[in-house]
């Protein structure tokens, strides 16, 4: 009697929770169905009908914010939200949510196009500081690569020292050991490349101008002067460096730090 | 009662238990706040609804809000945890909760009732109190003024017209907040003007206009034949709908100057300082006569531009040979917004595809100041072309009331037949089938991903690197590599300082198990006779190269070493050395190897 009881009482937990698994993936299911549908539909009217289309547009990244808020986290996911604010002229948004899929699917070509796309309809033009584009030269392994690239790398190099190390114990050659160096030497650098990439995302907070235009200040409020002779606009770039209530100090690519109003800030964190 | 019946009924028992301490396991609460009793049309209220006992309430249906225009701030949870501990047993408590806030903006005046509205927590309906706020008509007042202009007051749906707000202040004001619930009306849309290029960065601060900043523009300004400082920001709006329009009514809201009152400064001196109060002040009602663009005579082809429009045509180069390229540029002019304007595909117009070659896809057009421009690369098909025939687009002008056709010009052109003979010339094929490296495309994005693995969940970063599975693998390595280091190199050695013995008797039975058999007869006996000593060397402790018989001889005997044994030494010295200057021995190498080998043995066995 005891072991019948103990089964049924498993039988309705397992039966509880499946249903719910069921039920949260058919959830999800409907909504990336709609969002797909919103998606289509938009860029077959967007021509004749270009404001319904932009409503279709939102709509679907509705949906998409709605499966992202069932706890699925997928490179994908927020590569469609970036599309879809591309489509509805949402410039900092879209190069938001591409940024955002990056962490996740970093060598996805078709991502890295609409990037490459959508930074090159900003209108701010941002440099990078001229050490940063001689150490993107020098270093191009290190930011040219994708985290999996650099992680296939280093797993293969990391295997060549140790398979070379333990044959070296039986057979003595100088090839093996000029091999083994070489592999040492590329494992240090993936190792230390990822080590650096780990870094700064736990400690940089990346964020990109979603605001049409923004005045940036020399200081934490709008009573300071202005920081350059233009306004900065959507879609441009920046990491944080210091947090104070509605403000936030930032640094654009060239180095150049100004504070701008939180409210006009997206950052990748928070998304 | 049977056995059987009794064990069901516990069964249901503890069904029911297992039912009810979930459905009652939690202690869930849910309550309403106001930010304010009282306020202005247009002034907007927070509505707070604080759920305690969970972090996971589904978000509740506010449309039954008629009163009010109702927009959502975000949800946060507020759990709490905390440890107390009580005769040095720590327990730890868990105080679950969420936040959902809310925007509301009065529609009108009186006494509104907020109603109470059902939040579903957990599967459970907990139903909110009602509560009222009372709201009073913003009043305009003489130092402050707001105004929301059209550039007309009578247009077509499709077509641009600006929206100004402005608010007009003779005193110094301060926060200033812009509530226009008419750019969440769905009868326009609406598109912020870049304000930057037309006016002084000086001149410009963001203020917030709904929920989001806007960069506004400060100026002086009149009204009513007097003179304000003013603040303002400009919009194009494109009606959706025909029809008699009534447009929202604004409202802004301030701290701005009420009067003044005399105070002492530090030195003493009387000085005016400002008294400042809050103001919500409200905008006239503005009208907007949207009409349909009639349906007779609209052309075939009818492009959707609805405005003044202009067009312009340009080309170069202008003398070309058959197939070369030609760059024609389509300047689109007239609209206040051109990013959704675009002109008929010159695929389709047979003006054009007869006698030209046109790719099948154009970039979109480029906006450059008030122009927006198409780019074509065209190809003339044939020599006996003259012209780029005049490019007409149906647009509907607004200020005529009709449909017309704007009109680029034709442009003149020269075009030589291809002289130049290539080799599929000389092969008979044809020019136009001339292949060419297929460039990529760089304009527009890629298509979105759909399919199961778009909602499967990835990890960012190194995860591939973290995975426990590969952790295991990249420390398993290291680990392999040492153990074979032990085994195959440390352990040896370590073995061999401690026992010297066993390593020379091994050393020496390894040497002479890989006997080099190219060496002469004397040498292999001397090598014999060498290894003999080595062991001899590392068992007794002497210097192997100068032991002979007569050095081992009181040493073996000390040792109690049966006489046959020493006797046995004695003999492979004798006929070894021997060897080494007859260079042959009595007995063959081979057998005397088997006998050193079994003298070693022997003598291990013994000692």
């Amino acid at each position: 009697m005891k072991r019948l009881l103990f089964f049924f009482l498993v039988l309705v937990a397992l039966n509880l929770s499946a249903q719910e698994i069921v039920s949260e993936q058919k959830d999800v299911d409907h909504l990336l169905e709609e969002a797909t549908r919103a998606y289509q539909s938009a860029l077959e009217i967007s021509t004749d009908e270009p404001w319904k289309a932009d409503d279709l547009f939102k709509r679907s990244i509705q949906f998409f914010q709605g499966i992202v808020d069932a706890g699925i986290k997928n490179g994908a996911i927020y590569y469609n939200m970036g599309n879809a604010y591309f489509r509805i002229n949402d410039l900092g948004k879209a190069i938001l949510y591409y940024k955002k899929a990056l962490e996740f699917s970093p060598g996805d070509a078709n991502l890295l196009q609409n990037l490459t796309y959508a930074r090159s309809k900003r209108i701010d033009s941002i440099q990078d500081k001229e050490e940063v584009k001689i150490l993107k030269t020098l270093l191009f392994f290190h930011f040219d690569l994708s985290s999996d690239v650099k992680t296939l790398i280093f797993v293969i190099s990391f295997v060549g020292v140790w398979v070379l190390a333990a044959l070296m114990i039986f057979i003595h050659k100088k090839v093996f050991l000029n091999i083994l160096i070489g592999c040492a030497l590329v494992s240090c650098f993936f190792f230390v490349s990822m080590t650096v990439d780990q870094w700064a995302r736990a400690n940089q907070t990346q964020g990109v101008i979603l605001a049409e235009e923004v005045v940036a200040r020399k200081g934490d409020s709008a009573s300071f002067e202005p920081s350059f002779q233009e306004p900065l606009h959507s879609g441009t770039e920046f990491i944080i460096v210091e947090e104070r209530q509605d403000w936030l100090q930032i640094e654009l690519n060239d180095g150049r730090r100004t504070w701008l109003p939180r409210k006009t800030l997206g950052l990748l964190k928070e998304i | 009662m049977k056995k059987q019946t009794r064990g069901f009924i516990i069964l249901f028992g503890l069904c029911f238990f297992f039912l009810a301490t979930s459905l009652f396991a939690e202690d869930i609460s849910v309550q309403a706040q106001l930010s304010q009793r009282n306020a202005y049309v247009g002034e907007a209220i927070v509505y707070q609804i604080q759920v305690t006992g969970s972090d996971s309430p589904d978000q509740p249906d506010l449309s039954g809000f008629t009163d009010f225009n109702v927009s959502f701030m975000g949800g946060q949870n507020t759990n709490q945890t905390f440890q107390m501990t009580v005769n040095g047993q720590t327990t730890r408590y868990e105080n679950k909760g969420y936040v959902f806030q809310y925007k509301l903006i009065p529609k009108g005046a009186g006494n509104l009732t907020v109603p109470s509205i059902d939040v579903k927590v957990n599967g459970r309906i907990f139903r909110t109190g009602a509560s009222s706020v009372y709201i009073q008509e913003p009043v305009e007042v003489d130092n402050f003024k707001a105004r929301v202009s059209l550039s007309k007051s009578s247009c077509y749906i499709g077509e641009q017209i600006y929206l100004s707000v402005t608010l007009y202040f003779g005193a110094n004001i301060q926060s200033p907040i812009f509530s226009v619930p008419l750019l969440n009306d769905d009868r326009f849309h609406f598109i912020p003007v870049d304000q930057s290029k037309s006016t002084q960065k000086d001149d410009l601060v963001n203020i917030q206009v709904n929920d989001e900043e806007m960069i506004m523009k400060i100026a002086q300004g009149t009204l009513n034949g007097q003179k304000y400082n003013t603040l303002s920001f400009s919009m194009i709006v494109i009606p959706r709908v025909s029809g008699d329009l009534v447009l929202d009514k604004a409202t802004v809201s301030f701290d701005g100057v009420s009067g003044y009152r005399n105070v002492q400064d530090f030195f003493g001196r009387t000085v005016r300082k400002e008294q400042y109060s809050k103001f919500v002040v409200p905008s006239n009602q503005a009208r907007l006569t949207s009409l349909e663009l009639p349906r007779a005579n609209r052309p075939p082809g009818f492009s959707g531009l609805v405005g003044e429009y202009k067009v312009a045509a340009e080309a170069y180069p202008l003398e070309v040979k058959v197939g070369d390229p030609i760059t024609y540029t389509v300047k689109l002019s007239g609209g206040l917004y051109m990013q959704y304007d675009d002109i008929p595909d010159l695929n389709e117009l047979s003006a054009f595809n007869e006698n030209f070659k046109i790719p099948k896809d154009r970039a979109p057009g480029k906006i450059q100041g008030s122009e927006k421009l198409f780019l074509h690369t065209i190809r003339a098909s044939n020599k006996d072309v003259k012209e780029i025939p005049s490019l007409e687009i149906p647009c509907f002008n607004t200020k005529t009331g009709k449909y017309e056709k704007i009109v680029a010009p034709a442009i003149p052109i020269e075009v030589e037949p291809t002289a130049t003979l290539t080799y599929l010339d000389v092969q008979g094929e044809d020019p136009e089938e001339i292949k060419k490296d297929v460039e990529s495309w760089k304009e527009g994005i890629a298509y979105n991903y759909t399919g199961p693995s778009v909602l499967r969940s990835q990890n960012a970063g190194l995860s591939g690197l973290t995975h426990p599975a590969m952790l295991l693998f990249l420390i398993i390595l290291p680990l392999a590599y040492l153990v074979l280091l032990y085994m195959f190199r440390l352990r040896p050695l370590i073995e061999a300082r401690r026992n010297p013995v066993k390593l020379a008797l091994q050393q020496v039975l390894k040497n002479l198990g890989n006997w080099d058999e190219s060496l002469s007869s004397a040498d292999q006996y001397n090598v014999l006779l060498e290894q003999l000593k080595y062991y001899f060397g590392a068992k007794f402790s002497k210097k192997a190269g100068a032991l002979t018989f007569a050095d081992l001889k009181p040493i073996l005997q000390s040792e109690k070493t049966p006489q046959e044994l020493i006797d046995e030494v004695r003999s492979i010295y004798e006929v070894c050395e021997a060897a080494r200057y007859a260079n042959q021995g009595k007995v063959g190498v081979e057998e005397m190897k088997t006998r050193v080998i079994n003298l070693i043995n022997q003598l291990e066995r013994g000692l």
